[in-house]
C-alpha cells in the first residue's frame, strides 16, 4: 500500500501527520502541489497511488487533485466530493438543511439590494461570510444599514462572482466561545473550545483553544454533520445557542489542529492516518463503487 | 548487542534571508518546506534545501488557502 500526501507547506499538522505514518511503518510520498501534474487520460505517475490525503494550503488545488484522483479511482481522505461540500458555505447549508441538521438562519442573495432587504427580513446583526474561504477572512459582523450598503457595496466591486453571492447568516449570541469538534468515520475524537473576547473565535484569527468534553449530545450531532456533507475525516465548528442548544456553524475538510493536539492530548494525526489507511485498504471497492456519471448509459449513445 | 549510538547532530545551521541577507538560524529538526519567520525582517520563508539550506521567500498566501 502507498499512501501519497499533497501538500503544499509542512505546517507543525504534516510534520505530525509524517510522524504517525513512520510510525506505523507506511509506505507513502509527499507530493507538493506545486510540482503536481496530471494527465486526464494517463494516470500513470498516480495510479500506484493506494489513496491520496489531500493537504493541500489551497482549497483550488486540493479539490480539483481530489476529482481527478477520484474519477481515475484512486479514494482520497477526503473525497472530492465532500470538498465540494465543505469548501462552499452554502453548498455546506444546504447539505446540512437536507439533513435536518440544527444550524443558524442563513440567507443568500444576489445583489446588494436584494441582500439588504435579506438582512432586514432577518434582523440586525447578522454576520455575512464569503462562501469560499477560510480563516475567518472577509467574514463581517453586520449591525447596521449603513454597513450593510458599504459592505454589500465593497463586495459588489470586489470582482469574483462568488463575492457577489451573498450569504447572510443569523448572528448567534455565542457565550464568547464556539466548539471545534474532530470526527474520523463515525466517531469524535476530540473537541475544544476556542475563547475569544472579539466575535470571530478562529484560532488562525487569536482564538484560544481549550479541552472540551465529548458529550453523547455533542458527539450526535457532529457525527451526524460529518455524515451530512459526505463523511470523512472532517471538523465540525458549533455554535451554542441559549435556547436551541448546539448549531452546526461549518465543517472544514483539511483542518488543522496544531492547537487541538496539546489542548486535549488526543493523538488526532495518528487517528487521521489510521483511517487514511483503512481507505487505502478498500481501493478496489472504491474503483468499482465511484461513479459519478452514468457511465454505461453514456457508452451506450456513443456506440 | 550493539549500542545504538545518538543521533549525530547536524551542524548548526544557517541560512540568508533573501530578503534582507539576515543570518537565519535553522533548526537541528528542520525539514523541506518548512517556513521559518526571518528574525531580521519577519518575512516567512521556505526552507527549499537543506544541504546546502536554501532559503526562498515563502509564497503569498492566497485567496483560497486555509483549512
Amino acid at each position: 500500500m502507498k499512501i501519497g500526501v499533497l501538500m503544499t507547506r509542512l505546517r507543525i499538522e504534516e510534520k505530525w501527520l509524517f510522524e504517525a505514518l513512520e510510525k506505523r511503518g507506511a509506505d507513502y510520498e509527499k507530493i507538493d502541489d506545486r510540482e503536481a501534474k496530471f494527465d486526464l487520460n494517463h494516470p500513470g505517475e498516480w495510479d500506484h497511488l493506494s489513496v491520496l490525503l489531500e493537504r493541500s494550503l489551497s482549497y483550488g488545488r486540493g479539490l480539483y487533485a481530489c476529482k481527478i484522483l477520484n474519477g481515475w479511482g484512486i479514494p482520497t481522505v477526503n473525497t472530492s466530493a465532500v470538498a465540494d461540500t465543505c469548501g462552499d458555505k452554502l453548498w455546506t447549508s444546504a447539505a446540512l438543511k437536507f439533513a435536518g441538521i440544527p444550524q443558524p438562519e442563513v440567507k443568500v442573495a444576489f445583489t446588494p439590494e436584494s441582500a439588504v432587504a435579506a438582512i432586514e427580513e432577518m434582523g440586525y446583526p447578522v454576520v455575512l461570510k464569503p462562501v469560499i474561504g477560510s480563516w475567518g477572512r472577509m467574514v463581517s459582523k453586520i449591525n447596521d444599514r449603513d454597513a450593510a450598503e458599504a459592505i454589500l457595496e465593497a463586495r459588489e466591486v470586489l470582482g469574483n462572482y462568488q463575492q457577489n453571492i451573498f450569504y447572510i447568516q443569523e448572528y448567534i449570541k455565542k457565550p464568547g466561545r464556539d466548539i471545534r469538534a474532530f470526527v474520523v468515520g463515525d466517531r469524535t475524537i476530540a473537541a475544544i473550545y476556542r475563547t475569544s473576547e472579539h466575535w470571530i473565535t478562529n484560532t488562525a484569527r487569536g482564538g484560544q483553544g481549550s479541552a472540551c468534553p465529548v458529550t453523547p449530545d455533542l458527539d450526535r450531532i457532529c457525527v451526524a454533520a460529518a455524515r451530512a456533507v459526505g463523511g470523512g475525516v472532517l471538523a465540525v465548528d458549533i455554535l451554542e445557542d441559549k435556547d436551541r442548544g448546539y448549531l452546526v456553524n461549518e465543517v472544514n475538510h483539511t483542518m488543522e489542529f496544531h492547537t487541538s493536539v496539546p489542548a486535549t492530548g488526543i493523538d488526532i494525526p495518528g487517528f487521521v492516518i489510521d483511517y487514511t489507511i483503512e481507505v487505502g485498504k478498500k481501493k478496489d471497492e472504491f474503483r468499482a463503487q465511484y461513479n459519478p456519471v452514468p457511465h454505461a448509459a453514456i457508452m451506450e449513445i456513443l456506440k | 548487542m550493539a549500542r545504538r549510538s545518538a543521533p549525530q547532530r547536524r551542524m548548526e545551521m544557517k541560512g540568508l534571508c533573501p530578503e534582507c541577507e539576515a543570518e537565519v538560524a535553522i533548526p537541528d529538526d528542520a525539514q523541506t518546506g518548512e517556513i521559518i519567520i526571518c528574525p531580521d525582517c519577519g518575512v516567512e520563508l521556505e526552507l527549499t534545501a537543506l544541504e546546502p539550506v536554501q532559503l526562498t521567500l515563502a509564497p503569498k498566501e492566497a485567496e483560497d488557502w486555509g483549512e
